[in-house]
C-alpha cells in the first residue's frame, strides 16, 4: 500500500532488515550476513541447534550460518563434509543441510544450504538487538571537558544508549528501541514505572549487552551477572 | 582571533553531561543553564574542551562510528553556541547560511523576557505532588461546577454591566495575568516537587497577559507517565482552581474570572490546537507506553530542532488532531441525539437562545459550536489561499489549471528571426556566437509546437538536437533505475534541455512532456559544432560541455539532487575532470586518499585484493570516505573503459562546508543511498 511504502522510505534504518543492513555499511560486519554472538543461557527467540542428538554450543550465528562448538566431533571431521542440523525453536523444529566450511580446535564454521525461509525473519528479529548493540561505542572522556554522569556512557548512531553506573544499587539503564529498562544488582531488571521485564526481553537485553564491542570490565560484570540471573529465575 | 567552523576548537563552560535515554542533558554551573541534546551528540559534548578542532571532532567520530551526524551536530553547535555554553563562543565566525540554519519562521505573538537561571529545591518530593496535584485537580472539579449553567445568559449579563470596551479589555488582561502567572508558577513548584530544578523562568509578553513563563522544554526532564498526565491535567483545568479559591475571597470580579476561566479551558479543549490535552490524547491513542513516546507528539521547537524525523511525524499527527476534530463534531452531534435534541438550526437557535439549560446541556451546545467553528475556520483559510492562488498562481501551486490557462496561449507569429536570434544571444551557451552565426543556426533549426500532454520525446530516442523552451513549459521525467520512480522537474521558458545530445549521448536518458501547450525550437548538435568552430568559440563550446556533463550529472542523481543549488554550483566550480583512459588506475588500495569521485562518462571496476568485486557506471561514486578522513583507500579502482570523472577535494568539500553545511547532511545521506541501493538489490534478487 502506499503509505506503507512512503513510511519504508522515510524512517530509514527502523525495520529489522534496514538495521543488518545499516550495520553492513558501516564496516560493524564486513561479511555477506551480519552475525551476532549468542550469549549463555536457555534462550528462546534464538534456536537450538542440536547435533546426533546432542545440543551445541552457538558461538555466533548469522543468516548465512554459525559457529558451533563440537568438541566431540559429531558433525563429523572433515571441512566441506554435508551435515543435517536440527534447529529448534520452541514452536517448530526444522532439518537445515549445514556444511562445515571451516574448522579451528573444536569450532566448526558452518554454512547453512537450506536454511527454511519462514524462519528468516523470526531469526532476523531475534539477532536484531545483537545488531543494534554492535552500533554502541562508549563516549570518550577528556580530562579538560564536561563530566558525565555516569561511570561508563555507551551511545550508537541509532539512539540506542547504555548507561553504566558505580552505585551500590542501580546498575545500568539501556534505552535500546523499543526496550527500555534499569537494572539494579542482583535483581531481575525493571522498567521506569518499576515493573519487572519480560522474559523475552530479558532474553533481547542479553543478546544486546553480549554483542557490544569490545566491552570494559564493568560491561562483562554487568552481563555476567545478568546471564546468571537469567538462568537463576528465567524459568 | 575568528575562526570558521572547521577550524574552531569549542569549548563548552564547566558543567556535567546526565543521559537520560534518548537524550543528555548538559547542565552548567554558572550561570545556572542547561540544553537538552541527543544522545548520538554526547561524543561531540565529552570532546568539547577546547583542546580539539571541529574538523578533528569529526573525523574521529567518524572513525568511530563509520557515520558522522552532520545535521544533528550542526544543530547542536549552533545551539550551543546560541545559548552561551561555549567558553570561546567570541573565537567562532558563522556564515549567514550557518546562522539562519535552525532559525524557523514562525509566527511569534509573544515576547520573553528570559531570567536565565534556574530555581533549585533541596530535594525532590513525588508524594507531595501527587497529592498535592490530586488535590489542585479535584478543586479544579469543585471550581467547575461553578460553570454558569445558561452560558450564553451569563455573557450577555456580564456584558451588559460593561461600562466601557476598553475598560473591559484591560480587566480581562489583568486577570489572565494573574491567573497564568499563577498557573505557571504553581506549574514551577510542580516540577520541584519531582525533578527538584525548574529552568529558563521568563517574563512574558503577549496580547492575553503579561505573565510569568516557565518553559514546556522543562517536562523533557519527567520520566514518569503518570506524573505526567496529572500535571498537564492540573494545569489545564488550573483556572478553575482559582474560582472557589477567590470566591471564598470574595474577588469583586468574579464574573470576569470566570469568562477567562473559560475562555482558557476552551482553548485548551480545541481539538484542533496543538494544546496539551491533544497531544496527551494523541499519545492515548497510538498507544504509547513511554513517557518519551507522550513527547515524541508534543509540539516542542527542541524537538523540532534535534530530531526533525519526529518534527516530521509531528506534523502527520497534527493532521490526525484534525481528523480528531471531525471525530469530536460527529460526537457531539451524537451526544445531542443522547439529550433528546436534534442538531443543526436547532443548536444554534439554543446557542442565541439559551435559557436555563441544564449545565451539561449548554456545554454539550458549546462544544458542538467550537468544533464547528473550527472546522470553519480551517474552511475560511483554504478559501483564503485559494484567492491568493487566484490572484498570484506563479507564487502559488495549488490552482495549477489557473496557471495553465495563464500560459496556455502561444504566439508562433511572434517569433521572428530577429527575437530567436536575440533570445538565442541571451543564452550562455550562444553567448559568444556573432549574429550571423546565430542567423544560420537559426535557418538549421526548427520550430515545433506541443500541445498540452504531448510527449516531446521518450527514454531512449536517438539524441541529435538541443531544445529551446521558448514558450509554455514541459516536465523532464528521469529514471535513475528503469523499475525506480521517475524523478521530475519543470521547467520554464526559455531555457535548454535534451543538452546531452551536446557531449555524445547516443541515446536521451530522460523523457519530456509537454505541461502545457508549448513552443520549441529543436537546434541539431552538429550544425552547432559547426558553427562554433567557424565562430572560433570551440573552446566556450568544449567549457560548456563539460558543465553540461557535470550539471547533467548532478541533476540526474538521487543523492545530488537534495543539495542547493548553490551548493551544487559551487562543486561543480571546485571540482575537476580527470579523463581516464581503458584499464588506467585512478587509485590503488591503500593509498592514502583525500578525495570524492564522480563518473560523468563511462564506467569503472572496484577491485579488492586484485579481484573485481563491482562495477560502477555513469551517474555513481566513490571515495566518500575520505572526504571526512585520510583513511586508506579499501579498494583498487580502475577505467573499465575511457571514462570521465569529477574530483572533489576534502579541502574543497570543507571550504565548502563553512558555508553550505547540507554538503554536510549530504555526506549523511550518501550512507542511507547506499543502504537503499543494498535493499533494492534485495528485492531485485529476491
Amino acid at each position: 500500500m502506499f503509505w506503507r511504502k512512503k513510511r519504508a522510505e522515510k524512517y530509514a534504518y527502523r525495520t529489522t532488515s534496514e538495521l543488518f543492513e545499516l550495520a553492513r555499511i558501516l564496516g560493524v560486519e564486513r561479511r555477506q550476513n551480519v552475525r551476532i554472538r549468542f550469549p549463555s543461557g536457555k534462550l528462546e527467540s534464538l534456536p537450538k541447534v542440536i547435533a546426533g542428538g546432542s545440543t551445541l554450543f552457538v558461538q555466533d550465528i548469522s543468516l548465512g550460518g554459525c559457529c558451533l562448538h563440537d568438541p566431540l566431533e559429531l558433525l563429523g571431521p572433515h571441512v566441506g563434509q554435508v551435515a543435517e542440523l536440527v534447529m529448534a525453536w520452541p514452536d517448530q523444529t526444522y532439518r537445515v543441510q549445514s556444511k562445515i566450511v571451516a574448522r579451528i580446535d573444536h569450532r566448526r564454521h558452518i554454512q547453512f544450504l537450506d536454511f527454511p525461509t519462514d524462519r528468516i525473519e523470526i531469526l532476523k528479529k531475534g539477532m536484531e538487538p545483537g545488531v543494534r548493540a554492535q552500533l554502541m561505542r562508549i563516549t570518550s572522556r577528556t580530562t579538560l571537558g564536561p563530566k558525565i554522569k555516569a561511570k561508563e556512557l555507551w551511545t550508537s548512531i541509532a539512539g540506542d544508549s547504555l548507561q553504566v553506573f558505580d552505585e551500590i544499587h542501580m546498575q545500568a539503564i539501556v534505552t535500546a528501541h523499543l526496550l527500555e529498562c534499569n537494572i539494579m544488582r542482583q535483581a531481575w531488571p525493571v522498567r521506569a514505572d518499576k515493573s519487572a521485564i519480560s522474559k523475552e526481553e530479558f532474553e533481547s537485553l542479553l543478546i544486546f549487552l553480549r554483542n557490544i564491542s569490545s566491552p570494559t570490565p564493568a560491561l562483562t560484570e554487568l552481563l555476567t551477572q545478568l546471564e546468571m540471573i537469567f538462568s537463576e529465575r528465567g524459568d | 582571533m575568528k575562526v570558521g567552523l572547521e577550524q574552531f576548537r569549542p569549548k563548552l563552560k564547566a558543567g556535567r553531561l546526565i543521559p537520560s535515554g534518548r537524550v543528555v542533558i548538559f547542565e552548567v554551573d554558572q550561570p545556572y543553564d542547561q540544553i537538552v541534546l541527543p544522545v548520538a551528540m554526547s561524543d561531540f559534548v565529552a570532546m568539547s574542551s577546547g583542546e580539539f578542532t571541529v574538523r578533528q571532532m569529526i573525523e574521529n567520530i567518524y572513525r568511530k562510528q563509520g557515520s558522522v551526524p552532520f545535521k544533528a551536530l550542526l544543530d547542536t553547535i549552533l545551539r550551543l553556541y546560541h545559548g552561551g555554553f561555549f567558553e570561546n563562543a567570541h573565537e567562532l565566525t558563522l556564515s549567514s547560511e550557518l546562522q539562519g540554519w535552525t532559525k524557523q519562521k514562525k509566527r511569534k505573538w509573544s515576547l520573553d523576557w528570559t531570567f536565565g537561571q534556574r530555581l533549585v529545591s533541596r530535594g525532590t518530593v513525588p508524594g507531595f505532588f501527587y497529592f498535592a496535584t490530586l488535590g489542585l485537580i479535584v478543586a479544579s472539579g469543585l471550581g467547575l461546577l461553578n460553570w454558569p449553567s445558561s452560558t450564553h445568559g451569563f455573557v450577555d449579563e456580564w456584558m451588559a454591566r460593561q461600562h466601557s470596551l476598553w475598560v473591559t479589555l484591560f480587566k480581562i488582561f489583568a486577570i489572565n495575568s494573574m491567573v497564568l502567572t499563577v498557573r505557571h508558577w504553581v506549574s514551577a513548584a510542580q516540577m520541584l516537587m519531582l525533578k527538584g530544578k525548574v529552568y529558563e523562568l521568563s517574563l512574558r509578553f503577549s496580547p492575553w497577559g503579561i505573565y510569568l513563563h516557565m518553559s514546556d522544554e522543562n517536562t523533557e526532564l519527567l520520566d514518569n507517565r503518570l506524573f505526567v498526565s496529572m500535571l498537564h491535567l492540573s494545569q489545564i483545568l488550573f483556572p478553575w482552581a482559582l474560582v472557589p479559591a477567590l470566591g471564598y475571597l470574595e474577588f469583586r470580579h468574579m464574573d470576569t474570572l470566570i469568562i477567562s476561566a473559560m475562555g482558557l479551558t476552551i482553548w485548551e479543549l480545541n481539538p484542533l490546537a496543538n494544546t496539551r490535552i491533544t497531544a496527551l490524547i494523541r499519545s492515548l491513542i497510538f498507544k504509547k507506553n513511554d513517557v518519551s513516546g507522550f513527547y515524541d507528539f508534543e509540539s516542542s521547537d527542541l524537538k523540532k530542532q534535534i530530531f526533525p524525523e519526529q518534527a516530521r511525524s509531528e506534523k502527520k499527527f497534527i493532521t490526525y488532531s484534525h481528523l480528531l476534530g471531525l471525530g469530536w463534531t460527529s460526537f457531539m452531534i451524537f451526544g445531542l441525539h443522547l439529550i433528546g435534541q436534534d442538531w443543526g438550526s436547532v443548536v444554534l437557535n439554543r446557542l442565541l437562545h439559551i435559557q436555563d439549560q441544564p449545565v451539561h446541556h449548554s456545554l454539550v451546545y458549546w462544544l458542538v459550536a467550537l468544533s464547528w467553528t473550527s472546522l470553519a475556520t480551517l474552511c475560511s483559510i483554504q478559501l483564503i489561499r485559494s484567492i491568493a492562488c487566484f490572484l498570484k498562481p506563479t507564487y502559488f501551486s495549488r490552482l495549477r489549471p489557473m496557471r495553465e490557462y495563464l500560459h496556455k496561449r502561444i504566439s508562433v507569429g511572434r517569433w521572428t528571426k530577429p527575437e530567436l536570434t536575440k533570445t538565442l544571444s541571451l543564452l550562455p551557451m550562444f553567448s559568444e556566437y556573432q549574429p550571423q552565426h546565430l542567423s544560420q543556426l537559426i535557418d538549421s533549426s526548427t520550430l515545433l509546437t506541443f500541445n498540452k500532454g504531448q510527449t516531446l520525446y521518450y527514454y531512449g530516442d536517438p539524441a541529435t538536437a538541443i531544445q529551446i523552451l521558448l514558450e509554455g513549459h514541459v516536465s523532464v521525467q528521469r529514471r535513475v533505475s528503469p523499475q525506480g520512480q521517475p524523478w521530475v522537474t519543470h521547467l520554464e521558458a526559455i531555457s535548454i534541455f535534451g543538452d546531452s545530445a551536446l557531449i555524445g549521448d547516443q541515446a536521451r536518458s530522460a523523457q519530456i512532456e509537454a505541461t502545457a501547450d508549448s513552443l520549441v525550437l529543436s537546434v541539431p548538435v552538429d550544425r552547432i559544432e559547426q558553427l562554433a568552430a567557424q565562430a572560433g568559440v570551440l573552446r566556450q563550446l568544449e567549457v560548456y560541455r563539460n558543465k553540461t556533463m557535470v550539471t547533467q550529472f548532478f541533476s540526474s542523481s538521487p543523492v545530488f539532487r537534495s543539495l542547493s543549488p548553490e551548493t551544487i554550483d559551487y562543486l561543480a566550480k571546485s571540482g575537476q575532470m580527470e579523463f581516464y583512459d581503458q584499464n588506467q588506475t585512478v587509485f590503488r588500495q591503500g593509498d592514502v586518499g583525500d578525495s570524492l569521485y564522480l563518473v560523468l562518462r563511462g564506467s569503472v571496476d572496484v577491485l579488492m585484493n586484485s579481484a573485481k568485486i563491482r562495477e560502477l557506471n555513469k551517474g555513481a561514486f566513490f571515495g566518500e570516505i575520505a572526504l571526512i578522513a585520510n583513511i586508506p583507500r579499501t579498494a583498487t579502482i580502475q577505467a573499465r573503459e575511457p571514462c570521465v570523472l569529477f574530483r572533489i577535494t576534502s579541502d574543497t568539500f570543507w571550504g565548502i562546508l563553512v558555508n553550505h553545511f547540507d554538503l554536510g547532511v549530504f555526506i549523511e545521506s550518501i550512507s542511507v543511498e547506499r543502504l537503499r541501493e543494498g535493499l533494492r538489490a534485495i528485492r531485485e534478487s529476491a
